[in-house]
């Protein structure tokens, strides 16, 4: 580890003489996606086994600093290093009064390793099995329950899978300048080469390097924004400095007479939009109508080709299925909601203390908190150390690294947002800061400004900042050294592969051990077990890579009901089945089964797509007002519920 | 970065150890209900006060965080000897 931080630091110091060289950025930033890929290949390489105990835990003799440094890579994802700042950017710390706010996310992240610790890890080392579902089958002495768990593992870990290889995808084509797709790919070879090569053990090594990765890029980062901003080293007193000025800024935002016409504006857009969806025959009809004539006037005045395609783009005369205009209407009301109701500061002015937003965000620290205690891909990470005290060690220190990324995260939110707030809200569209037309302009936009009133400046909700990976741009943002874009973007890249690592071998192990050699060789040769496991490996990845690179994904929205999932899956059959002897296999699989298709059911139903195919509408899916992603606010009651009485039932019934 | 000492490790990939289904510990326990506390108080102070942004940044956003670490680390200390080995 002290050889791949001061390779690190080495290999910054020559970059930052490159770039005062002048050697251009493209070269700085691909040099570092380039060494960062290598370097991850050349450990798995040499870590490469085919020795089930070291491919499945890596021997368990990982040490307690290792495994924790190991545990909180894995842990720290795209959606936590590259979102968390830009969420805290854009949502605020205490939401708008109707959604969960950032700190929820915050302290959900933080607190659920806590709970691992105190209740899980040491007992799974204990138990010294090689997966989840494996120890949930010994525990309960059934082949069912392993089954159900190993489909509940593979069912999470997929979607946060997904997840973290758009992430993978949009940081490796942003510093290699490469299509989205091509970046996944290459970057996947580094995934493949690591932990296809050597399982669990060159997963540990190489997470204890990326761990060294992220940590010191969100450092520099944040040091040299807090350097830049107030003078010193100290980011969360530069963050408390800036924080004054940001409210009496955002106030007087709040009442710019110019910002109200903006939000009027939008509000007007809406309420069209509204009145369309209603109605999408008429109103495409008649948007039609209106293109033609548009069209034809445009070409009449020998208009540019580009106005023409601009009116043309209208998805009325754009899509043929009225689903899909209906679907991109839906898209475009949230989009401007989200405009006007995310707060200028930190939080929206007058809320009151005690409303929606304050009981989704409960729910969603309980999420995280029970599905970060309860994610396979984490848990299997307690049995790698040699002994119970220690796997609860690692949980420790996995936690001391990531709060510190963490706190690093909430200062930057606070002092980026105070470049938005006094460089970019009131500029001249046509005179925008250096930054925001770089980061408008890139070829994965981090920013897009729209003047809605036509007055020809940029009002605070024109600006639309892409949360999930606008940490990105902060090098640019606040005018420091390129070399900090190529910093980042390596620990972004080291945050998604590690954890897109962990979730790949959970997934194929899960296949491979929990449901193929289980019930269809049982008896089969160690050897046999392991490379069956490296090969489902790779078809997980190349499907994983294929479904990302065809669909667009919300990073956040999916790993947060990946966390919902987990819990609800999860966290009842294992508190049950570790604390309570009268726990048996009937409860566990109505456990896992009640809370798994509990949460399932409340996100599916909610999520747009589903909506629009089942007519359905928000107000008759929504309970008790929560965001979807709070799924396990349901999910994991009923699993203990129905645990608890399906044990007792059929005891009784015995 | 040293490895601690190889740990007595079976060779087949499912060893037979056995898993204890125990009451939870006073430690643990009383570390969750820290937990709970300190969660549950400190977001009803930020929402309590949601014009405070300097608490929530300070309190909330930056010392909770470090004080989960704490608790982490009070209530994972092996309470018996004999969790040692």
């Amino acid at each position: 580890m002290r050889v791949s931080f001061a390779s690190l630091v080495v290999l910054t110091l020559l970059l930052f003489l490159a770039d005062f060289a002048g050697v251009p950025k493209a070269y700085v930033n691909g040099f570092f996606l380039v060494a960062s890929i290598i370097g991850y290949a050349v450990i798995g390489l040499f870590c490469r086994t085919t020795a089930p105990e070291e491919y499945f835990v890596a021997g368990r003799r990982v040490s307690a600093s290792l495994n924790g440094m190991a545990t909180a890579a894995d842990w720290i994802s795209a959606a936590s290093f590259i979102g968390l700042t830009g969420l805290l950017l854009s949502d605020g710390f205490v939401g708008d009064g109707e959604h969960p706010g950032g700190l929820a996310y915050l302290l959900g992240w933080t607190g659920g390793f806590c709970l691992l610790g105190f209740l899980f890890a040491g007992k799974l080392n204990r138990s010294q099995s090689i997966t989840i579902p494996e120890f949930l089958g010994r525990r309960f002495d059934s082949t069912a329950v392993r089954w159900f768990a190993a489909w509940g593992a593979i069912l999470c870990s997929s979607i946060y899978l997904v997840a973290q290889i758009y992430g993978i995808g949009l940081v490796a084509s942003m510093l290699s300048g490469l299509t989205f797709e091509l970046g996944v790919f290459l970057a996947l070879g580094g995934v493949l080469l690591c932990s296809f090569l050597g399982g669990m053990r060159a997963v540990t090594w190489t997470q204890g390097v990326q761990c060294v990765v992220i940590v010191v890029s969100m450092l520099a980062l944040c040091v040299a924004v807090s350097f830049k901003t107030q003078g010193h080293p100290f980011f969360t007193v530069a963050a408390a400095q800036s924080l004054p000025q940001i409210q009496a800024r955002a106030k007087q935002i709040e009442v710019d007479p110019a910002e109200q016409s903006t939000r009027e504006v939008i509000s007007l857009r809406m309420s069209n939009l509204d009145a369309k969806i209603a109605d999408p025959v008429y109103a495409r009809e008649i948007e039609r109508q209106a293109v033609v004539r548009q069209v034809a006037r445009a070409k009449a005045d020998n208009a540019p080709l580009r106005e023409i395609q601009k009116f043309e783009s209208n998805p009325a005369w754009r899509e043929p299925s009225v689903d899909r205009l209906v679907g991109a209407w839906q898209s475009e009301r949230v989009m401007l909601a989200e405009a006007i109701y995310r707060p200028v500061g930190f939080q929206v002015p007058y809320l009151e203390g005690w409303n929606q937003g304050w009981l989704n965000s409960l729910a969603l620290v309980f999420c995280l908190m029970l599905g970060t205690a309860a994610l396979p891909h984490i848990l299997v990470r307690s049995y790698t150390t040699a002994t119970p005290v220690d796997a609860e060690r690692s949980v420790v220190w996995a936690l001391g690294i990531i709060v510190l990324v963490y706190l690093c995260a909430s200062s930057l939110a606070v002092l980026l947002k105070s470049f938005v707030l006094t460089e970019l809200v009131g500029a001249h569209m046509d005179q925008l800061p250096e930054w925001a037309d770089r980061l408008k302009l890139r070829k994965l936009a981090l920013l897009s400004i729209q003047d809605y009133n036509q007055d020809g400046i940029v009002q605070f909700a024109d600006i639309r900042l892409f949360n999930d990976y606008l940490v990105l741009g902060v090098p640019e943002i606040t005018h420091i050294s390129a070399v900090f874009t190529g910093l980042l973007a390596a620990g972004a890249l080291a945050a998604a592969l590690s954890t897109a690592d962990g979730l790949l071998l959970t997934i194929s192990n899960a296949l491979a051990q929990d449901l193929y050699f289980q019930t269809t060789a049982p008896d089969a040769p160690p050897l046999r077990r392991v490379m069956l496991s490296k090969i489902l490996l790779m078809v997980v990845a190349l499907l994983a890579a294929w479904f990302a690179t065809n669909r667009p994904v919300s990073i956040l929205f999916w790993v947060t009901c990946a966390f919902s999932l987990a819990a609800s899956t999860f966290f009842p059959v294992m508190l049950l089945g570790l604390y309570w002897r009268g726990m048996n296999r009937v409860g566990a699989l109505l456990a896992m089964g009640s809370g798994l298709s509990m949460s399932l059911y409340y996100i599916a139903v909610n999520h747009p797509w589903v909506q629009m195919r089942l007519q359905l509408h928000s107000v008759d899916t929504v309970w008790w007002g929560m965001d979807p992603v709070c799924a396990g606010v349901f999910g994991v009651p009923t699993g203990l519920l129905l645990g608890f009485l399906g044990s007792k039932l059929t005891s009784f019934k015995n | 970065m040293h490895q601690a000492p190889i740990a007595p490790a079976s060779e087949a990939p499912n060893p037979s150890a056995t898993i204890d289904v125990t009451a939870l510990p006073a430690r643990s326990l009383w570390g969750v209900a820290g937990l709970v506390v300190l969660t549950v108080g400190s977001m009803g102070l930020a929402w309590r006060f949601p014009d405070a942004t300097l608490l929530h940044f300070l309190w909330v956003a930056q010392a909770v965080p470090v004080l989960y670490f704490f608790l982490a680390w009070w209530g994972t200390r092996p309470s018996r000897p004999h969790d040692v080995s």
